[in-house]
Formats: structure tokens, sequence, C-alpha cells
């Protein structure tokens, strides 16, 4: 069965044909979620209602790309939830040990396969990463978390952010610069294959 | 110092980069990172950019999220959300204030005569309907006791206040002794009878006690006549008794809606009350 037919399905009330696309597409919205609250269990809450969203709305989806019509229900759901954060701004909640200490490598971010060292410099990546994104403002997250992060082509995106394909354009280059500046300031803390160089940085 | 690149430019570095210029402008962009070091250096650092956000570690998923029957048969939460709670709590907060300050105000504007009126319009009211039908009755039961009564149309009509009526007694007396024939007469008028409404004497509750024998003679030409006046005055007097209850009842009615609806909007404007503060605390 391929998608066309999974859409089809669920839009007649087939809930076991829309979980076939929930698990085709889970690791995607999670993921984007994740890049755009910086907060796991946040991702995870955005990721379920824009899922129970997308399939009480499944008959306002009228063909084209579904991926781009789902990403622009995870990622309206974060902006929605950013909102709510702003209104009442909460603590996260990071992953402590017994001792109250910040666990450093939290459980969903550790490969069983890979040497202590690859582990700091991929957690100090995700770090950089994380941080420079939360800096940016929603509409620029939002296309280069998709674009570079999730590797979604441009017209994806301009379905899903609902934009023209100009803007989507311009407002990446600006967000990708943004990014830039702002991982420079890790500098030695990237590994060495990511390290911007020092001079030659124009606007 | 370099020469910095404008927005545009780094646009078509940014577009290149993501292979999405078209051939001329493609051939352009490519010429001029070969040959200016500032747009070699700013690809590159682009580039590198887009290679760090590309080796972003991806995570995984806690959990399936895979969706149950429960989860999407649940009721939508769209109508509880805050924004339209507060909304309906305020409409009905201030519609509830429009309506107690109305009612107060229209009550309040009434004057205190009116007031009394209506109240003691009641009272005479009752007492007709009460006594007025018995009499109707009596009447009906006097065989042979057609009593000529061609004032009390007039009267009935013009509505004639209790001092006029006083002053036709004889009248009254001659229209009403069919009831009372066998009876000794009298002069002596009865103020307390009198003073009641024309309606209710026309209706035959003021019984007079003097009724001389002379006007019992009627014509018989006359009979139908008097028979159909009787009808008519018996008709006009029913319809009188029955507006003013209506327009009462009426005006009973309004109050009842009015005070219902108050007692809906209160509790609507209570209830979307605590569901707002209940919301925005969730």
């Amino acid at each position: 069965m391929d998608e066309t037919e999974m859409v089809q399905y669920a839009k007649e009330g087939d809930l076991d044909a829309f979980n076939r696309l929930v698990l085709e597409y889970q690791d995607l919205a999670f993921n984007v979620a994740y890049r755009l609250m910086g907060d796991p269990a946040a991702a995870e809450d955005i990721t379920q209602d824009a899922f129970i969203s997308a399939y009480r709305k499944i008959n306002s989806f009228k063909g084209g790309s579904f991926k781009a019509w789902l990403m622009r229900i995870v990622t309206n759901a974060g902006y929605d939830e950013l909102r709510k954060l702003k209104r009442r701004p909460t603590v996260a909640l990071e992953p402590v040990t017994n001792e109250d200490e910040e666990i450093e490598s939290p459980v969903w971010l550790t490969d069983p396969g890979e040497t202590p060292e690859h582990t700091i410099e991929r957690e100090e990546l995700n770090s950089a990463i994380q941080n420079c994104l939360n800096d940016l403002d929603f509409e620029f997250k939002t296309i280069v978390i998709l674009v570079d992060v999730q590797g979604m082509n441009y017209s994806e995106v301009a379905q899903a952010v609902s934009k023209p394909l100009g803007t989507v354009k311009s407002r990446l280059a600006r967000a990708r610069i943004k990014m830039q500046d702002c991982l420079r300031g890790f500098g030695e803390l990237l590994p060495s294959s990511f390290r911007l160089e020092s001079e030659g940085l124009n606007r | 110092m370099k020469k910095q690149l404008k927005q545009k430019e780094i646009e078509l570095l940014s577009a290149y980069l993501d292979n999405q210029l078209s051939g001329k402008e493609k051939l352009r962009v490519e010429s001029k990172i070969q040959e200016d070091e500032t747009w070699k250096f700013a690809f590159n650092n682009l580039k590198i950019t887009r290679k760090v956000l590309h080796y972003a570690p991806k995570i995984k998923v806690p959990r399936n999220f895979t969706l149950r029957p429960e989860m999407v048969n649940s009721k939508r939460r769209s109508f509880t959300s805050y924004p339209t709670m507060r909304l309906v709590s305020s409409i009905a907060s201030i519609l509830f204030a429009l309506v107690f300050v109305g009612d107060f105000m229209y009550k309040g504007a009434l004057p205190v005569s009116d007031v009394a009126n209506q109240v003691s319009f009641s009272s005479a009211d009752l007492a007709e309907e009460s006594a007025g039908e018995p009499m109707v009755a009596s009447m009906d039961d006097a065989d042979g006791m057609e009593a000529p009564q061609e004032e009390m149309a007039p009267a009935a009509e013009a509505e004639i206040s209790a001092d006029e009526a006083l002053g036709n007694d004889q009248d009254q007396a001659d229209s009403l002794e069919s009831n009372d024939v066998a009876e000794p007469s009298s002069d002596t008028p009865n103020l307390q009878e009198n003073s009641e409404t024309p309606a209710a004497r026309i209706a035959g509750t003021a019984i007079p006690t003097d009724a001389p024998e002379t006007d019992i003679q009627v014509e018989d030409e006359d009979t139908e006549d008097e028979n159909q006046s009787d009808t008519d005055l018996q008709n006009k007097s029913g319809l009188e008794e029955e507006i003013e209850p209506k327009n009462l009842g009426n005006e009973n009615r309004i109050n009842n809606i009015i005070t219902l609806t108050k007692w809906a909007l209160g509790i609507l404007a209570i209830i979307t009350g605590i569901q707002t503060f209940r919301t925005r605390r969730n």
C-alpha cells in the first residue's frame, strides 16, 4: 500500500492506515519538534498532538506532499507551544542524577556503539546547534530546520510554511548567516571538520 | 579588510549551494567564487554551516506515536479553549449586567400611582369576577322578568363614574326592578351598592332595593331590541373584563421571561468564568 492509498483509507476513517503514516513520519515529526523546542518532553507532546490533529483534519488534505502538510501541522503546534511558554515561562527539566547533578549524556542521545570521545564530540555539536537554533526567530528557525537539518527540498518547505519559494530562499540565506555567526562562537568546541574559517566571513 | 557581500549576493550563494539556480545564474556565481576571495570565503563558510546542521544528531523517538481510537474520538478541546471561554464569559457577563440594570430601571421608572392602580384594579376585577357571574345567573333564572334596560347601554358605553352612577339611581332602579318585583319598594339609595363600578352594575352586581311596579310595563315590540342591547352589554362588559386580565397576564409573562433570562445569564457567566479560570490554569 503506497502513501496515497494510506491517506485515502485514513480519510475514510481507517485508523490503522493512518498509523502506518505515523510510523513512517514520527521520526521526522519528533526531530523537527525537538529542534523547534529544544526540549524532548515538549517535542513528545507536540508530536502526539500533531498526529491527533492531522488525523482529525485529514479530509482537508487535498493532495500534494503529505510530508509537507504534516510538517505544517507540526510547526504550527510548535509555534502555539512556544507562544504558550512565552506567556507562562517555565523552567526546563534537565535530566539529573540522584545527587541532583545534570546528566550530560541523556539516554536518548547515547549510542551504545560509539566511543566516549565520539559521544562527547556529538553532544557538544548538538548543544552548539541547539543553542544557536534557540536564538533564531521562529520563521527562520523553522526553515533552516526543515531544509538543513531534515533535508527537505525548497518546494516542500514552501508548502509547509505556506510561503512563496522566494521567501523561503531569502529566509534560509539569512538564517544560515545567523547560524554561522553563532557557531563561530563555539570555535574549538566543534569538531575540526566543522570549524568555520576565521576570515572571509562576509555579509 | 575584505568587502562584505550584499544580502542578495548571499541569497544567490545560498541557493547555489542547494543547486537551486538557473543555468545562467549558476555560471555567474561559479565564476565569482573562482575569481573573488570574498565570494570564496563566504561560500566555504556557508557550506560548513550547512554541513554542521546536516550532521546535527538525529534524536531517537522515545516511543511510538500511533493513535488509539479513544485518542481521536475524545471530545474536541477547541470549544473549551481559553479564548473561547473568555469571550463567552465576557458576553454573558455584559448581557447579564444589561438585563439586570435595564429591568431595574424599568421597574424604577413606573410611577407609584400606576402600580397602585394596577393593584386596585386587580382587586376590583377579582371582585367583579366573583360577584358578577352568580348575578347573571340569578337574572337568567328570573322567569318572565325581562326588565327594560335601555338606560344601561349608554351608561356602560360612557364608563360613568361612581358619583354619576349615584345620580342615576332612579334609572338603575328602573332597569333592575325586575329582580325585586315582589319586594316592597324603597326610595333610599343604596350607596354601598352604587359605589361599585359601572361594569359591575351592568353585569348585575348592583341590586337595587326599590323597584316601582309601574316600570314593569314593557311593550312587546321593544322586547327584542332590549334583549339585543342586553346581549351587547353583556358581551361588552365581558370583553372589558377579559382585556384587562390579558394585559396583566402578558406583563407577568414578560416579567417571568426577564427573571429567567437574568438567572440563565447569571449562571452562564459564573460557569464560563470558572471554566475560563480553570482553562487558564491548565
